[in-house]
């Protein structure tokens, strides 16, 4: 049977834990976050054009005083998805604007019929969003965040006690970590369903913690004479094929849903991609450690005093 | 030793064909299901949300109307009560159905409306409709007749209308009606004047219906109904005629229309008399307008997605589990199936993030199993038989299954409560396929299992 020594070398864990928890301040902090039109407000035009057409075509058609309130101008591109059938009758063209609600009235008519003098093009959807929608928004994923993590903690606390419980939350901040990180370094948007697609994955994570957490419960049951981070060790390696063989199922539903799923929902299929691996890895890097380390540190050795040295 | 479960099996596949049955409809199965395709059948059908089948979803706030002058304070959720009122009954004229009208935000000063629709025509006179404060006209009848060829609309300053819809009083049935007005087309007033409207029933019990002006309509329909004395004056939303009574009498502040109709006419002349004014300006605060080809898409791209990641998840049980693989996945199809059952039942609607959490709960749905199965096979090599391997197997992951389960659904929970729109259709799957999860699981793939290996005692399992 397969067998690694995660314990032991549960510095390396700790140092992509770090690695992981630092990048997940840095880039936001620094390179930002691709904030969606749910979030900031403004206005979002999809257009796609029968044949492709360079960004900086639409840009210069736009950049006319007819519209000029149509401030903050992006044009995108978007990549479509595998196998779609939009490939073939079109390029789909993301234009968005700080514009309000309020100012775009009735203006898709005359941007399809501007646009449209470049290549003949339609109007997929237009989405507007004023800034009160956005701050509520926040307000409340700020309150789903919170309320997840307090639920986890004290259903964690009622089944097993309050040290895993924390353990396996801490495990969770990592995860939150790796999945800013990510939508930061691909600039992906960080919109609605990335934020239903965090909270799913604290879900999730959780799951990966409470399997090796309750093998741990068991086996100090079993093996009452073993060292704790041997036992440790041991719950992690029984519960490892598991864990290879869920990720992997999980992983190829996402990837499918990443490279051929709608446009709509790249985000969310990113985020959970990053948060499922993060999952696994958090529980082997961060929770486990955690708890070895902290039964070192606040109890007595369970059998051997040298157990104390790792 | 243990004997099939021959009672277990048949649950199993009675589920399975009557959730296939129920989702029949939804899932457009030709053929098999042919007979409840039949119009007398009531049909079960996942409506498909905005995003998916195009239409509009519009957020307004409400503020009190500068037109209306009070001197009493004004309650802002009051008006905004009654402006959903008014809405919803504008809504009500375009027939798409399930619109909804809602009234939201903390305040609860915000009205958020959403019309499945993909006819961008509609949609663009949704968004201009809901937003008039005044769109009751009352127009002076020139001429009757059974089509619009038969009228002059040659003269300037007319317009011929069609009566609207009528109710066959024996069927039931609403079917257009063969009377077209010509009208003078510039309204004589517009509804902003009515001050309330009520049906009430008369002397004989036939139903009347009472209106009131406001101060300035009165001097205003004083006028106007001295001039058009035992004329017809045509009641007008929206480009049709919904009644055209004759003036009887001068009208000032009150006036009671009478005459042949039902409760029914009558209850809805009243709503479009109220309907008629706004008493609230609206100004967006977010407006979305989906169109049909992406919905389309959405959904096409969204399925082949599914499709393609539930078939390797398939093929990776197989190759993993062998026979056991080929349990666990029965068990799939049958969680989707129940899933999709539940939410038909729930008359949910399905969303694109819905979508995405069907796709995820097929990635989910079988980590039960691995965890099952990983626990046999670590039993079996313990040197157990295979008897004792499943049942330690199952055993021992029930609860690490249900604790599992338990906290994905409270966050699922937690994301319903704080979600809006397609969030909570998102956490709505989730919830179900979990919950749904946890039976197919653990009890389905029991019953397959022990009944695979019952009968004579078997010394090697296929996982």
């Amino acid at each position: 049977m397969i067998y690694f020594e995660f314990i032991k070398n549960r510095a390396y864990f700790y140092v992509i834990m770090i690695v992981i928890c630092f990048s997940g301040i840095v880039f936001p902090a620094f390179r930002g976050l691709n904030w969606g039109l749910d979030f900031v407000g403004g206005t979002e035009f999809i257009i796609r054009f029968q044949k492709d057409v360079h960004d900086d075509q639409i840009r210069k058609k736009l950049e006319t005083p007819e519209f000029a309130f149509l401030k903050g101008l992006q044009v995108q591109r978007v990549v479509e998805s595998v196998g779609a059938e939009g490939a073939q009758t079109g390029v789909s063209f993301i234009i968005r604007t700080s514009a309000q609600p309020e100012e775009i009235k009735g203006v898709d008519d005359k941007l399809v019929r501007v646009l449209s003098t470049i290549n003949p093009c339609q109007r997929l959807s237009t989405n507007s969003i004023g800034p009160v929608i956005g701050k509520t928004l926040v307000k409340n994923t700020k309150k789903a965040v919170f309320w997840s993590c307090v639920v986890i903690l004290i259903y964690m606390w009622f089944r097993f006690e309050l040290r895993p419980g924390i353990a396996a939350t801490l495990g969770l901040v990592q995860d939150t970590c790796g999945m800013l990180a990510i939508l930061s370094i691909t600039g992906y948007e960080m919109d609605l369903t990335a934020v239903a697609a965090i909270l799913t994955v604290l879900g999730y994570s959780i799951n990966d913690a409470i399997v090796i957490l309750d093998r741990v419960r068991e086996n100090l049951r079993l093996k009452r004479k073993m060292p704790y981070d041997e036992l440790v060790n041991l719950s992690i390696n029984q519960c490892l094929g598991r864990t290879v063989y869920t990720s992997i199922t999980v992983v190829l539903t996402l990837l499918f849903l990443l490279l051929m799923g709608p446009m709509v929902l790249r985000s969310f299929s990113l985020v959970l991609l990053a948060g499922v691996v993060s999952g696994c890895l958090s529980t082997i890097s961060v929770t486990c450690p955690m708890l070895v380390d902290w039964h070192l540190l606040v109890d007595k050795p369970r059998v051997k005093p040298e157990a104390q040295k790792a | 030793m243990r004997r099939v479960q021959w009672g277990s099996v048949a649950i199993l596949a009675a589920l399975f064909i009557a959730s296939l049955c129920v989702c029949a409809p939804t899932l457009r199965i030709p053929g098999l299901f042919s007979w409840l395709m039949a119009p007398e059948y009531p049909k079960l059908m996942l409506e498909l949300g905005l995003d998916l089948q195009g239409g509009v979803d519009l957020t307004y706030q409400v503020s009190v109307a500068k037109s209306v002058l009070t001197t009493k304070a004004v309650d802002l959720a009051e008006v905004t009560a009654v402006a959903k009122e008014v809405i919803t009954d504008r809504i009500d004229m375009f027939g798409v159905t399930n619109s909804t009208v809602q009234v939201q935000g903390e305040k609860r000063d915000q009205i958020r409306i959403q019309v499945p629709t993909a006819d961008e025509k509609k949609q663009r006179e949704i968004k201009d409709i809901v937003r008039m404060t005044h769109l009751l006209q009352f127009n002076e009848v020139l001429g009757e007749a059974a089509n619009e060829a038969e009228l002059d609309t040659t003269q300037p300053d007319t317009i011929a209308l069609p009566l609207v819809d009528q109710k066959d009083q024996q069927t039931g049935k609403t079917r257009p009606s063969n009377k077209v007005f010509l009208l003078k087309k510039t309204p004589e007033m517009t509804g902003e004047y009515v001050e309330s409207a009520d049906c009430i029933p008369g002397q004989l019990g036939e139903p009347e219906i009472h209106f009131e002006m406001t101060g300035e309509g009165s001097v205003k329909f004083g006028a106007i109904t001295q001039r058009l004395l035992h004329k017809q004056l045509a009641i007008v939303l929206g480009g049709k005629v919904y009644m055209a009574p004759v003036i009887q009498s001068q009208i000032t502040s009150r006036g009671q229309i009478t005459g042949k109709f039902d409760l029914e006419e009558a209850r809805r002349t009243v709503k479009i008399l109220r309907a008629g004014a706004l008493p609230a300006e609206l100004s967006p605060l977010a407006e979305n307008f989906v169109g049909p080809s992406l919905g389309e898409e959405s959904i096409r791209s969204g399925l082949r997605a599914s499709l393609f990641g539930g078939l390797s998840v398939i093929v990776v049980m197989i190759l993993f589990y062998k026979i056991s693989g080929v349990f666990a996945n029965i068990c799939l199809a049958l969680n989707l199936l129940l899933q999709l059952t539940a939410l038909v039942f729930l008359g949910a609607t399905l969303t694109l993030p819905g979508i995405a959490g069907f796709a995820l709960t097929v990635g989910m749905a079988v980590d039960s199993n691995v965890l099952i199965f990983e626990r046999i096979k670590e039993e079996l090599r313990a040197g157990k038989t295979v008897r004792a391997s499943i049942d330690a197997g199952y055993g021992k992951a029930l609860w690490t299954i249900l604790d599992s389960n338990i906290t994905t659904i409270l966050t699922g929970v937690v994301l319903y409560h704080f979600g809006t729109g397609p969030i909570r259709g998102f956490a709505v799957t989730l919830i179900i396929g979990l919950v749904v999860n946890l039976f197919t699981s653990i009890w389905g793939t029991r019953v397959l299992q022990d009944s695979w290996y019952s009968g004579k005692e078997i010394e090697t399992m296929s996982i």
